[in-house]
């Protein structure tokens, strides 16, 4: 697949980012008084989302999407052979407009001044990937903020760090589709070590940066080792820090 | 009459400025309020970097204090020790007020849960940002967080749906906060 055709057509991701051009430039000049505060908002910066894995994510669901449009064509095609249905009726009924979009926007490349547009197209490309590891870290922090709400974190249980990030994120982030036993088990191995990579980045994010305690909004993600004793009484989110564990079975299996 | 005339005129009227000008820039005094300081802050197990916050209020509040009222001291260094006492108790009645009303952790506790916090030189950056989200509520919460997610302004007007300029006047002002609070902190970043 062209890689820069993964951001020209709308996604279930690309529906979760604006549209609009994005500055590259964070809060504009900086004054030299304001220094300090700048350097305090990035060293306080909740988990930073790595470039690579953004585009990793945002490339699998591509083709998550992609598999999922041939698989839903093959249906249909057999459904027109095995009766009288015309294909094009099926299409408005059971297509999603997405899917329609998709094809629209395909052609449109390739008739109307495509070199042009291909150079417009990487540049939006590296904005949508740098606005994706934004997306993609606040919806980490959504999520755990949404685990610090449930009766289990009430009652001081702990969460696998490793679930969290992988299976837990999945759907968040534009991967659910991985998980549907029709995925080429290709696709779904690369997602799945993706997903290990977000969540080995994330751990060591919060022991080796934030030695792991890290103050939110909402209250606190905290690694739980095996000599951890304390509890705490605001809302926290206690995380088993397993990555590694994981990454072993993954690397024996 | 310019500038200087009329300061050498006002110290002429008021003797007691002269010497109130002379007592704070005695490295001698200073220094002994910097050892008191400490002294007060290690025996109430409080953090050592509140030390210089502490020594300038106890400075401001030397400085109200009428020569008459300072020729009655007798035992200045005693009286020095019972001002930072003052000065902290102050502070600590403050922030369990501050903490309670918010209904969120309190320093002091995690700290006691945790002996290993305050050797962490990541202890300050954590209690200020703990201070920030304390303080921040609402909108400006929403909007600190976006800011840590590396949010820059124009996104941050998409995401909360107002004009750019309308975003970028809300994370300044939330900046100046910030700026606020970091003012007088030794932060290492």
């Amino acid at each position: 697949m062209a890689t820069n055709e993964v951001m020209s057509t709308p996604t279930p991701i690309a529906k979760l980012l604006p549209t609009q051009n994005v500055s590259k430039q964070a809060y504009g000049p900086v004054d030299p008084e304001d220094e300090a505060v700048e350097q305090f908002l990035t060293r306080i910066r909740f988990f930073p989302t790595p470039h690579e894995i953004a585009q990793k994510i945002l490339l699998l669901n591509q083709e998550l999407g992609d598999e999922l449009i041939e698989s839903q064509l093959a249906e249909l095609t057999a459904r027109e052979e095995s009766s009288d249905e015309k294909l094009i009726e099926v299409s408005e009924n059971e297509v999603s407009d997405n899917w329609l979009h998709t094809i629209i926007n395909r052609v449109s490349s390739i008739l109307f001044n495509e070199e042009e547009s291909s150079e417009q197209m990487n540049a939006s490309q590296e904005e949508v990937v740098v606005l994706f590891q934004k997306t993609v870290s606040e919806k980490i922090y959504d999520r755990l903020s949404l685990l610090s709400l449930s009766p289990h974190a009430k009652k001081g249980g702990t969460f696998s760090l490793t679930e969290e990030l992988t299976k837990g994120i999945a759907e968040d982030i534009g991967l659910g589709l991985y998980r549907r036993k029709e995925t080429r088990e290709e696709l779904r191995n690369r997602a799945e070590a993706t997903l290990l990579t977000l969540a080995t980045e994330f751990q060591t994010w919060l022991l080796e940066e934030w030695k792991g305690v890290y103050p939110a909004g909402w209250g606190e993600i905290r690694a739980r080792f095996e000599d951890t004793t304390e509890e705490s009484t605001g809302p926290v989110v206690w995380l088993d820090p397993d990555v590694k564990m994981h990454r072993s079975a993954a690397a024996e299996s | 009459m310019n500038d200087e005339q009329k300061q050498g005129e006002r110290a002429a009227d008021n003797p007691a400025e002269d010497s109130k000008a002379e007592w704070f820039e005695d490295k001698d005094f200073q220094r002994r309020l910097q050892q008191i300081a400490r002294i007060v802050l290690r025996k109430m197990n409080r953090d050592l970097q509140e030390t210089e916050d502490l020594v300038q209020t106890a400075l401001l509040r030397l400085y109200q204090i009428d020569a008459k009222r300072r020729s009655e001291i007798k035992d200045s260094n005693a009286y020095l020790y019972r001002l930072m006492i003052n000065e902290v108790l102050n502070r600590m009645r403050k922030q369990r007020s501050y903490d309670v009303s918010l209904d969120s952790l309190e320093t002091q506790d995690l700290v006691a849960s945790n002996p290993n916090l305050a050797e962490n030189p990541d202890y300050n950056i954590s209690l200020l940002l703990r201070e920030l989200w304390r303080q921040f509520e609402g909108e400006e919460r929403r909007l600190f967080e976006l800011i840590t997610f590396g949010y820059n302004s124009k996104e941050i007007a998409l995401r909360l749906e107002i004009s750019e300029e309308a975003a970028r006047q809300r994370v300044s002002r939330l900046k100046a906060k910030i700026r606020t609070n970091l003012a007088g902190k030794r932060v290492s970043t």
